[in-house]
């Protein structure tokens, strides 16, 4: 799948060095496309009001009879 | 024992072969004896099993004997042959989660689930094969054969599992469902595959992907049998945060109901719906089973099924590169291809998208409550194409390629997000041969309307007899 990059090497390469990974040239050509295509999908999803919701807790599909 | 009566016996339901047990007409020992030599003449073939545990099956074996004929019966499954997946921890016994990161992990404590089975009296013959850490195919670790056909795939990441009961080579098996995991290898190997609501199953001990996701599942022949696993490893573990306290009733008691004047939602909305005709044709003919038994069908916009692509890899990949946070930056050299490449995007997910996403997975799990408050289950296909190329994640249909990754979510990732039991059953056959599964979810906590309407399928239908061609020479 090939998406149109959303992120440039060079940021991605900025965040890489922020949470300690080392990525070769591959990897991180790899992650370019890859994050270019989650950020397409989150775009929609952060479309989306989540209103008053709260995260799900501990009792996620437990207790609280959901 | 002939040939016939002997390849009777690698496919008996457990019911049956619990029975059989009780009334001491067959041994623990003969019956473990049959299969470990039906593995040991077809495992090269199929690869279904990792590790193949011939000594401590038999032992196990032996001790199920003595204890049946000493009057102390445990049950069901006491003296039944059964796999679980490699990513549940056995004491003493290798657990390689199909990695290379750690192969030869041999751990100091069993899972809980296997411990339930083992106190139940089950045999493990073995530790099957999947995806690495039951998220990413693995060259190392290659992919089972469908034993309905060479080449296409088996899906994951249960795929030894589910491929372990369809050939006969144990009478039911473990497996872990984050995604799907559970029920892809049970839509197109032919078998069924049952995951229970979450908090319902423990997961202490089962090699994690995703906290807020994973799911143990079951793989069986027939409803009735993925009723009595399921039962049997269900309960409380104060081990597992999120294990549910609510008591396990008797999850099989309306197997053998109608459901006349039951209401089932049809499945819809999905973003990639009725593309392949014969997942189409699989599936109306299953509706009109489902209506000839007096139900009445409706359909039903699945809420939020177009953002579980996106609410799935928020979720997911940042938890599962929490959980291997120190393999991605220390031995990444031995993950698998697609591991590293899902694991690199997960590091770098923000917390800002995991919290938005499970923000609306909380809506989400709000509209599936007003959903199911109108219906009783929710039935569908498990995948909109029929079973891919084996060793990838494409399937081509009519010219087009479609990535199974961007499906799945929508199909079986979407009762992960919202935690509902489902089951997918056989249903029929593509035009390649390859089997097709309907799958019902239901309301959480409410195993018991699941399998009492896949077992009423499953009465009108035969798919479930069919055996599959291979492994060759029966």
């Amino acid at each position: 799948m090939s998406f149109a990059p959303k992120v440039s090497r060079d940021e991605v390469d900025a965040i890489i060095r922020m949470v300690d990974l080392t990525l070769g040239e591959e990897r991180l050509d790899q992650l370019v496309t890859t994050l270019s295509g989650f950020l397409g999908n989150l775009e929609r999803l952060r479309a989306i009001d989540p209103k008053d919701s709260e995260p799900p807790t501990i009792t996620y599909g437990g207790e609280d009879g959901s | 024992m002939n040939a016939s009566d002997q390849y009777d016996l690698y496919f008996a339901t457990i019911a049956e072969l619990g029975s059989r047990l009780a009334r001491q007409d067959i041994s623990p020992v003969e019956v473990t004896e049959a299969m470990l030599e039906r593995i040991e003449r077809h495992n090269d073939e199929m690869r279904v099993y990792i590790s193949v545990l011939r000594n401590a099956a038999l032992e196990q074996a032996r001790q199920a004997e003595h204890e049946i004929r000493n009057g102390s019966y445990r049950g069901l499954l006491h003296g039944i042959p059964i796999a679980l997946k490699d990513n549940v921890a056995t004491e003493g016994i290798r657990t390689s989660c199909a990695s290379m990161v750690d192969p030869d992990w041999v751990p100091d404590f069993d899972a809980t689930v296997y411990t339930k089975l083992r106190d139940g009296g089950a045999v493990l013959l073995g530790k099957a094969n999947l995806f690495e850490y039951a998220f990413s195919m693995n060259t190392t670790f290659p992919q089972p054969i469908n034993p309905w056909h060479a080449e296409r795939s088996s899906a994951g990441s249960s795929s030894g599992s589910a491929v372990a009961v369809a050939t006969g080579m144990a009478h039911g098996s473990i497996g872990s469902d984050t995604g799907g995991s559970g029920r892809a290898p049970a839509n197109v190997n032919g078998v069924v595959g049952l995951k229970a609501t979450y908090g319902r199953v423990s997961r202490t001990g089962v090699v994690p992907l995703s906290y807020s996701l994973d799911h143990v599942s079951v793989f069986t022949r027939r409803v009735a049998d993925a009723a009595i696993l399921i039962e049997a490893i269900s309960g409380h573990d104060s081990r597992d945060e999120y294990s549910s306290t609510r008591p396990v009733p008797g999850i099989g008691t309306k197997i053998g109901q109608g459901i006349r004047g039951m209401h089932i939602g049809r499945a819809r909305g999905f973003t990639h719906e009725d593309i392949d005709p014969d997942v189409v044709s699989v599936i109306a003919q299953a509706f009109d089973v489902l209506r000839n038994l007096g139900a009445e069908i409706e359909d039903v916009q699945l809420p939020y099924v177009e953002h579980c692509v996106a609410l799935q890899s928020s979720i997911m990949l940042p938890e599962a590169a929490t959980v291997h946070y120190h393999n991605l930056r220390e031995t990444p050299e031995k993950l698998g291809q697609t591991a590293l490449m899902r694991l690199d995007l997960g590091s770098v997910i923000p917390a800002t998208a995991y919290i938005h996403a499970q923000r609306v997975r909380k809506l989400m799990r709000d509209e599936f409550q007003r959903v199911l408050e109108i219906y009783d289950v929710i039935v569908g296909p498990a995948n909109p194409v029929r079973a891919g190329e084996a060793g990838s994640w494409t399937t081509h249909l009519d010219g087009r390629d479609i990535d199974l990754r961007t499906v799945g979510p929508e199909y079986t990732g979407i009762y992960n997000l919202v935690g509902l039991p489902a089951i997918v059953i056989p249903a029929g056959f593509s035009s390649e041969g390859t089997p097709i599964g309907l799958q019902i979810a239901g309301q959480w906590f409410d195993e018991a309307t699941v399998l009492q309407v896949a077992h009423a399928f499953e009465q009108a239908t035969d798919w479930h007899r069919r055996r599959p061609p291979l492994p060759a020479h029966g």
